[in-house]
């Protein structure tokens, strides 16, 4: 039977990177002076595991590597090798590295990396330092292994003897003997020369025990280590004898009998010739030569193929032997030959060729087989590019909805074959039903897509400490509500901008051992990530109790990079002026470090957020700390709208993106250079931008002072959009324009209002392109600036 | 509106009865538009809608009526006349959407076609087909599949997979002026 | 056809197993650890077969292997366990527990096939 082992290729990889992270948790958890035995116990696993399954889908190159880790593991577990933190972060180091040889092999290319050798051999140091024993032994014995046909080739038939005395528990091991008799049967021709029955009294006979044993004899052409592979499982308990019957060793004579190929035409029976001499000789050996066998398409039945050599001890006269031959003499050919002790061992060449025939033919079997592989294995890798793991939990709850939405289904058809006015209550009943149920299935089936936030929490461990030991401080990393769920596409688009805060606080938040002891703090640093449901978003926050952020210091950067005019900088609040940091080219870092990037941190970070339709805050305290809260949406498939209606269209904003909205006043607007209005918020200038023009929707009515203005965020500057009235706030499903169409600038998707009617979504700063407002920003800017120091002046 | 399916099934068999000798016979549905017949390949024909208000999209070409709700897809709307730079008429609750199974680079799309009204189907092969005439570089034919003459009427085949994934489509107005001189 | 109960806590691991043994026409269970392979064990029977990894979460195999010679249904029942090389004091610490024998990894569907042909 042939199994495609591709198949599993997949599974492997993913359980092993999962198993890698298990390990990396664990690794870090490990306290290298006093290691807790299931903490490395579970390291052990992991090793093991990916160990095992490398060796049995053909990664050899990943199983010899995880050879050697399992090899030091062990002896860790077994408390014969000392932890330290060298080991552990070798460990560590080596966990990097299968997660690259998965990466290969993922690619489909088995190669071992330069960092997988250099490993290795770091290792191997370890291993040799203190015992010699190394990976050698293991390796010896797969040289063994591959020894073996050559010993098969040679070896010939040899009569055994075996004594069997199962131990008395042996059935209590689920190991029957009579298994293992036939097991032997298989292997050639056994027979049973004495049966030893040691049963106590009926009375103290117990089922379970076994009081059986054996003596037999196996003439076979297997070699002693196949006839102890039988035995392999009892051979401890048990006592098991096995010796070769010297028999060939003693001089003796060999009898080759061909018989004629008619012979059954003359109703003589070979079988019956043989029996003969076992009745009036001893006969030591019988081999049966079947080289003379023909294809079976040319096989005759009436035919004999067969010829034997039968070897005889003692000493009798040939002519003795040919009466048993005698009807048969003449046709046949039978010859004579003197064997001397030490010729007995001389192969049977007919079986030696047969087998290493066979043998080559194997290997080339398998050649093939893996020359095909590679292909086929490639497909398979892409097929998976993205697929999603869900709690079967999840999945039985779905189900339970539909059911329950069969159910009403049921029930309003039943409704409805004969419906008087007298039903209408329950009808409606129905209908709420089926509301209800339409719900909680689309919240079901929501949660399929959502994953535990731990997933993009896990990389932080392993990441503070190796940023903590490279930069010397002493961090400790704690982690809250790893469980809370959140949409995978959001998860997968968080995990650069967390990495960035996180590494930030790690960078800049926390201080030096020492620079804290003066502070009165604990030499430990502590980091809080914490996440967690509120409303329909996901809050997650990033708590630090280092330095925090220095106002004047923040304030001298922006009025030196000339994002701040000084008079404005006194002005300012303590949030406004900690803002300053997500202004692009903003770097707070006196010198940059290879670890928090070069100050292109908090602009991207805050644009990547704000792309999921999510919000970032930052709270300091001078010499305790920061906070930063991101709250994002629970999901990117629903979003918080406000709906608006724009000339008989509705259009829906994304809550997240409005500040606030107003009376749109034509007198309070200024028009600009470049065809641009702008208009008073308070003390700056907010371009002002049309929704219908913008989007060349005919205008029919023409009563603007009908009109509202609703002031939005994109991308750091404010604008307002003038609309015809805001309508209800609602959650909408986004639908893809793209699917069907293609994308249309200014919007980011569509919606399916309650009526059926299609809705679009808006896409803020794509509209503010399309109005070219984003050129005269600038101008607006200046003009903020004038208009204040205007008012400085008369004031 | 609503199309009897009875009646298309049964035009069907009776085109198959009489013009059996052919075995790569392809079904078109027919349309009208502005008192011409184009067929489009019926294995792309995915359902017909009377015409129901569209939500328009911003800055959209004149002849993309905007998108509609289709069983929770958003489905674009294209207006063949204007595409064809005919005289747009206004919609009447006669006017016919024809949605669309559309084969382009990246993936299927569906899309809706309007049209004065839905005709016939009919039971074409190969040969009954005349290529369109090349009017030379100035007007891309490669939208039409070919031309064919059904009872002394000629029925214009649409290759819609090529013209919806056209960035320009050419007037009609002078492709039919083109032909007419040709024949 | 025999009915098999396999254990490992490494999915491809079990999906391999699984696989060969139900395409040789075998019916067989699958169980992710000890605890879940105990439950199952105890909710089927006339299982002719159980094959278990060793190195598994919540219940370990030779744990498994003692509580299911503790069971009636499974005093005889033939238990084979997976085990690497490197684990020759596994192999004694099994029998102990009460396995019937072993199957080295790595391995492939066709030595599978032949070492379980030995016991069913």
């Amino acid at each position: 039977m042939s199994v495609d082992l591709k198949q599993f290729h997949q599974v492997f990889i993913e359980e092993s990177f999962e198993g890698l992270d298990a390990m990396e948790n664990a690794l870090m958890e490990l306290n290298p002076e006093a290691p807790d035995s299931e903490t490395i116990n579970t390291i052990f696993r992991s090793a093991h595991s990916i160990k095992g399954g490398a060796g049995t889908f053909g990664f050899k190159r990943l199983a010899d590597f995880t050879h050697i880790l399992e090899t030091l593991l062990d002896q860790i577990r077994s408390n014969s090798r000392g932890l330290d933190t060298n080991l552990v972060n070798l460990f560590l180091q080596s966990v990097d590295c299968m997660r690259e040889m998965l990466d290969l092999i993922q690619q489909d290319s088995e190669e071992y990396p330069e960092s997988a050798r250099e490993l290795k051999q770091k290792f191997e140091e370890v291993l040799n330092g203190d015992s010699k024993v190394a990976s050698k032994p293991a390796q010896n014995n797969e040289q063994q292994n591959e020894d073996k046909p050559v010993c098969n080739i040679l070896s010939r038939y040899k009569t055994w003897s075996i004594q069997f005395h199962p131990h008395s528990d042996i059935i209590r091991s689920g190991n029957d003997p009579l298994r293992i008799l036939r097991e032997l049967s298989r292997l050639g021709k056994l027979n049973c020369t004495q049966v030893y029955f040691d049963a106590p009294g009926l009375a103290e006979f117990d089922p379970d025990t076994c009081y059986l044993a054996w003596d037999l004899e196996l003439r076979t052409s297997a070699d002693l280590s196949e006839i102890e592979e039988v035995f392999e499982w009892v051979i401890d308990d048990s006592s098991v004898e096995i010796k070769e019957i010297k028999s060939d060793s003693v001089a003796h004579t060999r009898v080759n009998f061909k018989p004629h190929q008619d012979i059954y035409l003359s109703g003589n029976d070979p079988y019956r010739i043989i029996e003969e001499l076992l009745i009036n000789f001893e006969v030591i050996a019988i081999d049966v030569i079947t080289d003379q066998l023909p294809e079976l398409k040319s096989f005759n039945s009436e035919h004999c193929y067969l010829s034997w050599s039968i070897d005889l001890a003692g000493s009798f006269s040939q002519d003795d032997v040919l009466k048993a031959f005698e009807w048969v003499v003449d046709e046949a050919e039978i010859g004579f030959e003197k064997i001397e002790a030490d010729e007995a061992k001389e192969p049977n060449q007919s079986d030696a060729e047969n087998e290493t025939d066979s043998k080559p033919a194997n290997s080339n079997k398998t050649q093939a087989a893996s020359d095909k592989a590679p292909s086929s294995g490639r497909k398979s890798t892409s097929s998976d590019a993205s697929s999603i793991r869900v709690g079967i939990d999840k999945i039985d709850n779905l189900i339970n909805m539909v059911g329950e939405l069969v159910i009403t289904q049921s029930m309003l058809g039943q409704l409805s074959t004969d419906f008087e006015m007298s039903k209408i209550p329950k009808l409606m009943e129905g209908l709420s039903q089926l509301e209800l149920n339409t719900r909680e299935l689309q919240e079901s089936v929501m949660r399929i897509r959502m994953l535990p936030i731990s997933f993009a929490f896990s990389r932080f461990p392993r990441m503070v400490r190796d940023l903590g030991q490279r930069l010397g401080k002493k961090i400790h990393l704690e982690m809250r509500g790893e469980n809370t769920e959140l949409d995978k596409t959001v998860m997968e688009k968080i995990g650069d901008p967390l990495v960035h805060l996180v590494r930030n606080a790690v960078d800049h938040g926390i201080e030096l051992p020492e620079q804290r002891r003066a502070a009165g703090k604990d030499e430990e640093g502590h980091i809080i990530l914490n996440a967690y449901h509120q409303g329909g978003n996901v809050n997650i926050e990033i708590i630090d109790d280092g330095k925090g952020l220095d106002r004047n210091v923040l304030i001298a950067k922006a009025i030196d990079k000339g994002l701040l005019s000084e008079q404005d900088a006194f002005a300012l609040s303590d949030e406004q002026a900690f803002d300053l940091i997500f202004h692009a080219g903003f770097s707070t870092a006196k010198e940059v470090s290879d670890v928090s990037g070069r100050g292109v941190g908090m602009d991207v970070v805050k644009k990547n957020i704000h792309a999921l339709n999510g919000n970032i805050e930052l709270h300091s305290k001078m010499g305790e700390g920061s906070k930063i809260k991101i709250s994002l949406p629970l999901t990117l498939a629903i979003l918080d709208g406000q709906l608006v209606s724009v000339c008989d269209q509705t259009y829906i904003f994304p809550i997240v993106s409005i500040i606030e909205s107003m009376q749109y006043k034509r007198e309070a607007v200024n028009d600009i250079a470049g065809g641009c209005s702008v208009f008073m918020l308070r003390d700056e200038y907010v371009p002002v931008i049309k929704l219908h023009d913008i989007f060349n929707i005919s205008k029919e009515k023409n009563s603007e002072s009908q009109e509202l203005m609703v002031v939005v965020e994109s991308e750091g500057e404010k604008v307002g959009l003038v609309v015809d009235e805001l309508q209800a706030q609602q959650q909408v499903v986004i639908k893809s324009l793209e699917e069907n169409y293609h994308r249309v600038e200014g919007v980011s998707g569509a919606t399916i209002l309650g009526d059926g009617t299609v809705a679009l979504i808006l896409d803020i700063p794509g509209i503010v392109r399309l109005a070219g407002i984003d050129k005269v920003n600038e101008q607006v800017r200046e003009l903020t600036f004038a208009h204040k120091n205007q008012e400085k002046k008369s004031a | 509106m609503q199309i009897d399916q009875n009646r298309i099934d049964v035009k069907v068999q009776q085109n198959g009865e009489h013009e059996d000798s052919s075995d790569t016979n392809d079904q078109y549905l027919t349309f009208i538009m502005a008192d011409e017949e184009y067929g489009v390949d019926i294995l792309c024909v995915q359902e017909i809608r009377g015409w129901e208000s569209a939500t328009p999209l911003p800055n959209a070409p004149a002849h993309i009526k905007g998108v509609i709700n289709l069983r929770g897809t958003i489905v674009p709307i294209v207006d063949l006349r204007q595409c064809f730079g005919m005289e747009a008429i206004d919609y009447t609750p006669v006017t016919v959407v024809i949605v669309l199974k559309v084969y382009s680079d990246d993936g299927d799309r569906v899309m809706g076609i309007v049209v004065d009204a839905v005709s016939d189907v009919y039971s074409l092969s190969e040969s009954d087909m005349r290529p369109a005439p090349d009017l030379g570089d100035a007007i891309n034919t490669e939208f039409i599949r070919g031309l064919v003459n059904v009872d002394e009427k000629m029925v214009i085949l649409l290759d819609i997979n090529r013209l919806l994934n056209l960035d320009d489509i050419p007037n009609l107005n002078t492709l039919k002026d083109a032909v007419a001189l040709s024949a | 056809m025999a009915k098999i109960l396999a254990v490992d806590d490494s999915a491809s691991m079990r999906q391999m197993v699984s696989f060969t043994l139900k395409g040789a026409g075998h019916d067989v269970y699958e169980a992710s650890d000890g605890v879940e392979a105990l439950k199952m064990a105890n909710s089927q029977s006339g299982v002719d077969l159980v094959i278990s990894d060793i190195n598994m979460p919540n219940m370990d195999g030779i744990s498994l292997i003692k509580e299911l010679r503790a069971l009636p249904d499974y005093k005889f029942t033939p238990i084979l366990m997976l085990t690497t090389e490197s684990g020759s004091d596994k192999k004694s610490e099994g029998k102990a527990a009460g396995a019937t024998g072993w199957i080295v990894k790595p391995f492939n569907p066709d030595q599978l096939l032949a070492t379980i042909g030995k016991v069913i």
